[in-house]
């Protein structure tokens, strides 16, 4: 037999269909081993739906709630502070909620919740993830002072957000703080991590 | 070569069989006869064993919604999808049609009309949520008797001090089946018998002096015995299920798998029979 | 492309590492089913370690979670349950694996000069896969994990005079407890993975130093062609990678009809009493070892106490694992293979392959009158293989070897 007689076209076809089969199996293989890390059903069952009871709140009282490991904020909001919602744009870098990934439709509002009185927002900054803290008082010095109309403050890299968590131009935070999936099962029960029904 | 390893096959099998005429001398056990692959005697299971055993015992390691997920949703399923062909082929819907409808799209549907403009606006995935969910409000009024979430794990109403103090213990039921075995389970279930020596006033023929009451007297006493053994069986069933849910999928993977490993051993073996030619005709290829 | 091997060449030695250890590996050309062992017992190290990772993620190595812990990983965590059937099963295939590779030495001499070296690394390498099973049985936690662990350590408390403060030095407690099991985490996921990759190194690097021997047991280095090229051989790559892929997939196939039909093998290889959680109170009924170690656990129960000790036992176990190791040296025969040898060594063999069959077999059973006098008898056939090897391979007639590798 000589080197001629080698049928070279089958041999790399017979190479090329093993390999291509091979690989398509270790893609399978694959599959296993990457589930294994998504939330498992354990991790889903912690992060189901939190019910929140609100009728004992104050105006401008804020308390928070862990819904998928992450702080909620829920609080209400007075006349003032819903009015003073609307004198922001100027200094907001999406006044209208554009960005629609960062609440759901419902909640694509001035106030950007579905009662204007009560916000529910996620307390992560959309910056690296640290809790802004609340920062409600008019005019605090070290915020702007008299354009201070009350929010959110972020301590690791000075975000600001107003009370409807709408971010401020020119700070590191790129967009919005999320609102998270909610509803009210009552006047003053809140399900946080359902939509309400269409 | 061949011969010799015969031989010692042989051997070897006759040394086992002798050794195990003298090894068994354990307690005879009814076989159980059980099929995983049967969801209605599953479903029987786990509502008997929910009315009769949780009361009592836990089975810590399963959650409510998986075996909503691996028992119910199947049914919750077609009964969906029977409603579905109605609505294509713009049959007149009955009442159970419009009960799955308004499970699919989470909203109350009345009509032929109110169901199409629904599959119009809602996704497939939606649909597929909203019958889980269907599915875990079944599992809720069915199997759930606390204030328990759908989520969480199955443990007994009972507090374990109280077990202790009535009981001495009453073991967790989740694996069970693959420590005793379902046979185990199926004769212990149906062999009680009565003995006044005991606090319950009953004895067992396979867990002698077991300290737990023949708590499916009555189903014993108000059916017939075939009826009650098929009782058994389901809670047997059941138990076989909760030593190991993922029984339900494993053999009907394992068959695609090997499937696909045979294709693969074919290409496999042409691949190696087209090189090994070379060798057979007593040259290899140099090298390019 | 070349311009980039050129690059990676002349800082590192990728093509003269290709070719020396695939592509100019000169291997026998008769190698037959049993020479698959040696790659699939790599395959499935690799397996062991892959699977092992992931299963580490999940597991945690605390006596009061770890038994929940791996119903955590069968049921909740997604696709968990397959991971941990490949992992279990697999430590089972390991040690098949493994036997059909060294029943392949014994076979055809493949320990013999000058191969030693690599026969002692494989020996070392089958010492230490044993431990690591050991501590990874012991990691689920249930009773078997519990009281085999409880056994096994118990034999180091039978040394004279040291015994005790070995035992609470092994288990950092005075029992086996969470102490034990934390360290035993350690060994089996860091320790010990990294010294049997290690051995593996150097068994190989042994192994491709004087080339394979084969079936016929001819040094086909002895015949060269005037390229220096064994007339007998052919490259590794791709005669022998293309033939490997055959015995892989094949393998594979018998390998997951376990894994997806029967994981637990009806408590061979998960054992019916590890389902219940480890209790210090309650021995079950009949404990046992997993299959692998039984053949020497028997030889343990065969040799009574002496000196109201369990020592001797002890030692005989070891004994009849560290024996092997002496094997080249035993050997007296001028020839390798089966093929050639005489009579008496293949009567021999076969006695010795019953024996050890037969112990594993005893070493799973509950100790009977009858099966204590067996493990007796085959315990001194297990040791007489080894103690009359010098005398029947020096006797009998062999057969006259070729020069060259037969078809």
């Amino acid at each position: 037999m000589s080197e001629q007689e080698i049928d070279l076209k089958k041999r790399h076809f017979l190479t090329g269909a093993t390999s291509v089969i091979g690989a398509v199996g270790v893609g399978f293989a694959l599959v296993p081993f990457l589930s294994s890390w998504m939330p498992s059903a354990r991790v889903k069952a912690a992060g189901a739906p939190v019910d929140i009871d609100i009728s004992k709140l104050d105006n401008g009282q804020l308390v928070r709630v862990l819904w998928r490991k992450k702080p909620v904020w829920i609080f209400k909001r007075d006349k003032t502070t819903i009015e003073n919602l609307s004198t922001l744009d100027s200094i907001l870098t999406d006044p209208d909620s554009n960005e629609l990934s960062q609440q759901p439709g419902y909640a694509k509002n001035l106030y950007r919740s579905i009662n204007p009185n009560v916000a529910v927002i996620v307390g992560v900054c959309t910056h690296l993830g640290c809790s802004p803290t609340y920062r409600p008082e008019l005019g605090a010095a070290d915020l702007g002072g008299a354009s201070w109309k009350g929010g959110f403050y972020c301590p690791c890299h000075g975000s600001k957000f107003d009370l409807a968590g709408r971010v401020y131009a020119g700070v590191p935070a790129p967009t919005n703080l999320v609102i998270p999936p909610y509803h009210f099962v009552a006047d003053s029960l809140i399900r946080i991590g359902i939509d309400p029904k269409a | 070569m061949k011969k010799q390893l015969h031989e010692i096959l042989i051997t070897v099998a006759i040394l086992t069989f002798s050794l195990n005429v003298f090894a068994s001398t354990e307690i005879h056990l009814d076989h159980a006869n059980t099929d995983i692959n049967d969801k209605k005697s599953l479903q029987r299971g786990a509502k008997l064993f929910m009315n009769y055993c949780s009361g009592c015992h836990s089975i810590q390691f399963m959650r409510y919604n998986r075996i909503g997920k691996d028992l119910f949703l199947d049914d919750v399923i077609a009964t969906y999808e029977k409603a579905k062909i109605s609505v294509l082929n713009n049959q007149s819907l009955e009442h159970n049609d419009l009960t799955a409808l308004s499970k699919a799209f989470d909203n109350e549907i009345t009509s032929l009309d109110q169901a199409k403009s629904f599959f119009e606006k809602i996704s497939k995935e939606e649909i597929e949520e909203n019958l889980i969910k269907a599915t875990n409000r079944k599992v809720e009024k069915n199997l759930i008797f606390t204030d328990e979430k759908v989520g969480s794990l199955i443990t007994s109403a009972m507090s374990v001090s109280d077990a202790e103090k009535w009981f001495g213990n009453n073991p967790d039921l989740s694996l069970v089946s693959r420590s005793k075995g379902i046979d185990w389970i199926y004769t212990y279930l149906r062999g009680f018998y009565k003995d006044d020596s005991r606090v319950f006033g009953v004895n067992n023929h396979v867990l002698e002096n077991a300290s737990m009451p023949d708590v499916l007297w009555q189903l014993k006493q108000d059916k017939p015995s075939k009826e009650f053994d098929q009782d058994v069986r389901d809670i047997t069933n059941f138990l076989d299920y909760v030593g190991e849910p993922v029984k339900l999928l494993r053999f009907d993977l394992g068959i695609k798998v090997l499937g696909f490993l045979f294709v693969l051993f074919i290409f496999a073996y042409l691949l190696k029979k087209e090189y090994w030619k070379d060798v057979k005709y007593g040259k290899w290829r140099s090298k390019d | 492309m070349d311009n980039n091997k050129n690059w990676i060449d002349q800082r590192f030695p990728l093509t003269k590492v290709w070719n020396e250890h695939l592509a100019e590996y000169y291997t026998p050309r008769n190698f037959n089913f049993w020479y698959f062992f040696g790659s699939l017992a790599m395959l499935v190290l690799v397996m062991q370690i892959v699977t092992g990772i992931f299963l580490t993620m999940h597991f945690k190595p605390d006596a009061a979670h770890a038994f929940a812990s791996v119903e955590y990983i069968m049921r909740d965590v997604d696709w968990g349950w397959l991971i941990r059937y490949l992992h279990s099963t697999g430590a089972s295939a390991f040690f098949i694996v493994i036997y059909l590779h060294m029943y392949r030495g014994l076979l055809y001499g493949s320990y013999k000069t000058p191969r030693e070296l690599i026969w002692i690394l494989g020996m070392v390498l089958y010492i230490a896969l044993m431990a690591e099973a050991f501590m990874g049985y012991v990691l689920p936690w249930g009773q078997m994990s519990y009281w085999g662990a409880q056994v096994i350590i118990s034999l180091f408390g039978s040394v004279p005079v040291f015994g005790p403060d070995i035992l609470t030095f092994i288990l950092g407690d005075y029992a086996v407890g969470d102490p034990a099991l934390n360290r035993f985490f350690s060994l089996h996921v860091i320790a010990l993975p990294l010294i049997l990759v290690i051995l593996v190194f150097l068994h190989i690097v042994a192994l491709h130093t004087v080339g394979s021997n084969n079936p016929d047991g001819v040094e086909i280095k002895h015949n060269k062609n005037k390229n220096g090229i064994p007339k007998d051989g052919i490259p590794f790559h791709p005669y022998y990678s293309v033939k490997d892929i055959v015995g892989v997939v094949v393998f594979l196939m018998i390998f997951l009809v376990v894994v997806f039909f029967a994981p637990a093998m009806n408590g061979y290889f998960l054992e019916n009493a590890n389902f219940v959680e480890a209790n210090p109170l309650k021995t079950p009924s009949h404990i046992a070892p997993l299959w692998y170690l039984t053949p020497f656990y028997s030889v343990l129960r065969a040799i009574p106490p002496m000196f109201g000790s369990q020592f001797p036992g002890v030692v005989g176990m070891f004994a009849a694992l560290l024996i092997l190791i002496a094997l080249p040296w035993l050997d007296r025969s001028s020839v390798k293979s089966i093929r050639y040898r005489s009579w008496p060594y293949k009567v021999a063999l076969g006695i010795f392959v019953i024996s050890f069959i037969v112990l594993g077999y005893l070493g799973m059973q509950p100790v009977t009158p009858i099966n204590a006098l067996l493990a007796k008898v085959f315990t001194v056939t297990y040791f007489g293989f080894f103690i009359l090897m010098p005398w029947f391979t020096s006797i009998g007639k062999t057969k006259p070897v070729p020069t060259r590798v037969t078809e």
